[in-house]
């Protein structure tokens, strides 16, 4: 009885409608999801003399509404969405550690030289030069303060990068489990898509895309990962997991790399290039690491170094109450210099600071050819000085640098940091009241008597002394910013880059608005397009089964015949 | 275009929060009074304030100096005004002891009365502050300035106090300035007697009587001897000590005065006898210390002088320099008064500007930090609209869905 066939093909394909609309209508929700359609077409139709007689309705497959452009666009809007607000979570914090002028540094420094004012006015008053010695250390504190904030988001920084690392690695893993899931759903229904499974590595991919920019190759229906820069993280069955590893000549710097294999059963990490993990929450820590934590705390060391260096030195002008030479007020931390692993010696170029107003802030890596030692200047790569082994000190961008009886060898490298840790060494070394050095000289060279504060009055005014260097050009004592300017200037950066993070992430919310818009235009889920598809399918579901009742009651009429 | 369910309902929610964080950020900046709630909001700004604030500090930091130096200046004015007045005394007393019907007994009474008075200014002199630094010292603030035989103990740099940004200003005087200086710019001249002078001559008031002969700037220092009764003369040397000329000459008395030379005449009476020698110096290159002035002068009052026209003239003449001296002195201390109220007045004046540059500084940090309510109150109520419409267009859509209106009733 054909009807009958024709009025369950009709329920059958009715059926499948009404599952897949379920399906859409409960996974509306589902992140990731693309709406599945049925596709059907006629069941053929059979000869007879009048002509073709339809057969009825036949599903063919069930498709998922996927355009391959828009669902990649939307996951790199993710990508570099995550990067923006992971740098934008870090330098807001900064950004709130500035927020306020009236506490902090730039308060602690007014009041410090306040203090030397007041010790000026009124040299031999053994009170001002206590209150002084208080808001110098009040100054210290405040510096180490900013600096042990900085230290600790470098620290938190880390572990985030650890975390993300892993949490990454454990994408990877998945990713390649939905993979070979993939493979097998092709071998158990033969050229029908694996919707679902498709959607749900999808989804993988885009949050692996908001930890770490990968480029996603696929072929087959498999996929294929590489970091960006050709390492590739997955390829076939193969998974090269990532790894978070101390950067080279700094161990408490993690950065990231891929575990490849060594060749002997084991893996070694390959280091990525941080320049090159421009997205996801890696990107944005990694770049936030080097556009402003890093020069927050080089500016803030150069600071300190500017402070110590220009009142400790115009102190040993002066003379304290006693008659004696004034000695310093602040220690300061020395430049930090660092051997890259793989050198032949573990010894290290002797580095001080020459002159604050030389200072670039910059790192400095210095190379050795095996016959002379270059330095370049990490900020520009500009080749700052080349020294020959026997040369002795030699001056550049305000720190001096001695390699003599350097035993190394060609190929050896060191890192130089000349102010990062400056502020872990700052102390207030001056601890009697009496040994500040307020006096100057007398007609006679002899130093000038307790009411005399020629030299405090000349600490006072390194208030407004360009102490600080910007351009690394100047010469000693040719600063281009005064303290309170480098504060400010500090301030200015940090605020400029928290603003621009800002506008970066609005202008991405509109592009990523765009970009799920277009995409939820072709695989979103509309529970009114549903609803009325169920009502249709329901209808066609009704009809079909009046189909067979109808046969039904034309096989009565037959048997009713005979009776 | 398909409108996705999912996208109506991210639409709608990152809309609320977009009004929720905006309506959040005016709120804090309402209850801040701050236009900036982050150096973020405004880069430029933050980094000006600073700037701004450290100028707005150092003003108010100037004026607290200036408050201490206002308050060292009107303690040695204080210190000053007794001086002075215990000078007008002892000018008194010189002119008294001058008295030539004066006994050696009332002259020693009267030697009492100034070795008191000096006492009195040497207090003055070795005056401290409340920190108990002596004022008149120098840099050497923790020493008195003159010890009991009136030597100067202290030195003769300034005590500069930082009134400005680019004015310092001394708020203390030294010892040598004080007592011991001439008036600066005098003209004046100082007579001597040798001490083993035999004659009664008395010399007084040296003046330029021609300043058209070479002394226009009193540089000359004259050296009177007397070769006989009448017949003298006269060594000039300039301010180097070195001879310019030597003058001879002869006194005719009565004349009330002597050519010195170079258009310079000296008072002169009584009777000079040869071998006599006089002095007769530019003050302004005297040391004229007030206390050693008056312990020579206690000495010689307290010596008998009754019986003796020699002994006379030379107390007379000593008489003559110590007044000199001190009348120079007493000027001198008026000169510093007048300093020291100068200082005063260029404090008040620099006050004056201080205060007119915090309000520029007030202003200028006001026009960078501070909200305007108006404003925000106005943006208050547009977000609370905006917010509410976001709200209200979100529940509108959600109510039209099919399946609500369809539901099952």
């Amino acid at each position: 009885m054909n009807l009958a066939n024709i009025g369950q093909s009709g329920l059958l394909a009715a059926q499948n409608r009404l599952q897949t609309t379920g399906h859409n209508i409960t996974n509306a929700a589902t992140p990731g999801y693309s709406r599945q359609q049925v596709l059907v077409e006629t069941a053929g139709a059979s000869a007879s003399s009048a002509g073709w007689i339809g057969r009825g309705v036949r599903a063919v497959t069930v498709q998922r509404a996927y355009d391959a452009f828009l669902s990649s666009q939307l996951m790199q809007a993710r990508t570099r969405g995550a990067a923006l607000a992971a740098y934008g979570d870090q330098v807001a914090q900064i950004n709130n550690l500035v927020a306020d002028r009236s506490t902090g540094i730039s308060p602690a420094l007014q009041q410090f030289f306040d203090g030397l004012q007041a010790v000026a006015s009124a040299p031999a008053d053994i009170a001002a030069r206590q209150e002084l010695l208080g808001r110098a250390d009040s100054l210290v504190s405040q510096l180490r303060q900013a600096n042990d904030f900085l230290n600790e988001q470098r620290v938190n920084l880390n572990e985030q990068v650890s975390t993300t690392v892993q949490q990454a690695n454990s994408l990877l893993d998945r990713i390649q489990m939905l993979n070979q899931k993939i493979t097998a759903a092709g071998a158990s229904a033969t050229g029908m898509p694996p919707n679902d499974l498709f959607d749900q590595r999808d989804e993988l991919l885009a949050g692996l895309g908001e930890l770490i920019n990968v480029r996603v190759i696929e072929q087959d229906g498999q996929v294929s990962l590489d970091a960006g820069n050709g390492q590739l993280l997955l390829a076939g069955d193969a998974v090269f997991h990532l790894r978070a590893t101390p950067a080279p000549a700094s161990a408490a710097r993690l950065t990231v790399s891929v575990e490849i294999p060594d060749g002997h059963g084991g893996l070694v990490p390959l280091a990525l290039d941080e320049t090159a993990i421009t997205g996801g929450r890696l990107g944005g820590l990694l770049e936030f690491r080097r556009d402003v934590l890093d020069k927050t705390q080089d500016d803030l060391g150069r600071l300190a170094v500017g402070l110590a260096q220009s009142v400790n030195r115009q102190h040993a002008q002066g003379y304290d109450l006693s008659g004696q030479p004034g000695a310093d007020i602040f220690s300061i931390g020395a430049p930090q210099a660092r051997a890259f692993g793989g050198n032949s010696t573990n010894l290290v170029p002797a580095v001080v600071h020459e002159d604050a107003a030389g200072l670039t802030g910059s790192n400095y890596e210095v190379r050795f050819d095996g016959a002379q030692y270059t330095v370049t200047r990490q900020s520009d790569g500009i080749q700052v000085a080349l020294i020959a082994p026997g040369d002795g000190p030699v001056s550049f961008d305000g720190l001096q640098i001695d390699v003599t009886g350097l035993p190394a060898q060609a190929g050896d490298g060191w890192l130089i940091e000349p102010v990062r840790d400056a502020v872990v060494g700052l102390h207030l070394v001056l601890q009697d009241p009496a040994q500040f050095a307020a006096a100057g000289l007398g007609a006679d060279q002899l130093p000038a008597g307790t009411a005399n504060g020629d030299n405090a009055l000349k600490m006072a005014q390194l208030q407004l002394a360009k102490v600080i260097g910007g351009s690394g050009q100047a010469g000693p004592g040719q600063g281009s910013m005064s303290l309170n300017e480098a504060y400010a200037r500090l301030v200015n950066t940090v605020a400029v880059k928290t603003q621009a993070n800002q506008t970066a992430i609005k202008a991405q919310d509109a592009l990523y608005q765009q970009s799920h818009a277009a995409q939820q235009a072709v695989s979103g889920v509309n529970l009114d397009e549903e609803f009325i598809l169920l009502q249709r399918f329901q209808e066609q579901y009704r009809a079909s089964a009046r189909l067979i009742d109808a046969a039904s009651s034309m096989f009565d009429t037959l048997l009713g015949l005979r009776a | 275009m398909r409108i996705s369910s999912e996208l109506v309902f991210r639409t709608g929610l990152q809309t609320i929060q977009q009004q929720q964080a905006d309506f959040l950020h005016l709120y804090q900046t309402i209850g801040t009074g701050q236009k900036m709630v982050t150096p973020a909001d405004d880069p430029l700004a933050a980094s000006q304030a600073i700037n701004l604030s450290q100028s707005q500090s150092l003003n108010q930091r100037y004026a607290a100096n200036r408050s201490v130096a206002r308050q060292a200046l009107e303690f040695e004015e204080s210190a000053l005004g007794a001086l002075t007045l215990s000078m007008q005394d002892l000018q008194t007393r010189l002119v008294e002891a001058g008295n030539g019907t004066l006994s050696d007994a009332d002259r020693r009474s009267l030697a009492g009365v100034l070795a008191n008075l000096r006492d009195t200014m040497l207090g003055i002199a070795n005056k401290a502050d409340g920190s108990g630094q002596y004022l008149f010292s120098g840099s050497r603030g923790d020493v008195p300035a003159y010890s009991p035989d009136g030597l100067y103990a202290g030195d003769e740099l300034p005590r500069l106090i930082q009134a400005d940004q680019t004015r310092q200003i001394d708020s203390a005087d030294n010892g040598r300035a004080v007592f011991e200086r001439a008036q600066p710019g005098t003209r004046a001249y100082l007579t001597a007697a040798a001490a083993g002078n035999a004659g009664t001559a008395v010399l007084a008031q040296p003046a330029i009587q021609d300043i058209q002969q070479g002394n226009i700037a009193a540089e000359y220092a004259f050296t009177l001897v007397f070769d006989g009764d009448q017949d003298y003369h006269v060594d000039i040397r300039d301010g180097q000590g070195a001879l310019v000329q030597t003058l001879a000459g002869q006194w005719q008395p009565p004349a009330a005065s002597l050519d010195l030379g170079m258009g310079t005449h000296v008072q002169i009476s009584g009777q000079p006898q040869a071998g006599d020698q006089f002095e007769i110096r530019p003050l302004r290159d005297e040391n004229l210390n007030l206390f050693q002035t008056l312990d020579t002068l206690v000495q010689a009052l307290g010596e008998p002088i009754q019986n003796s026209a020699a002994a006379q003239a030379q107390l007379r003449n000593q008489l003559n320099t110590a007044m000199q001296k001190v009348s120079s002195l007493y000027d001198n201390v008026l000169t510093v008064r007048a300093s020291t109220g100068m200082r005063l007045n260029e404090l008040e004046a620099l006050d004056d500007t201080g205060a007119q540059r915090d309000l520029g500084y007030r202003k200028a940090l006001s026009d960078l930090e501070d909200l305007d309510y108006y404003q925000a109150s106005i943006q208050l109520n547009l977000r609370k609209a905006a917010l509410m419409g976001a709200t209200d267009a979100f529940q509108a859509i959600q109510d039209l869905s099919l399946f609500n209106l369809n539901q099952r009733r």
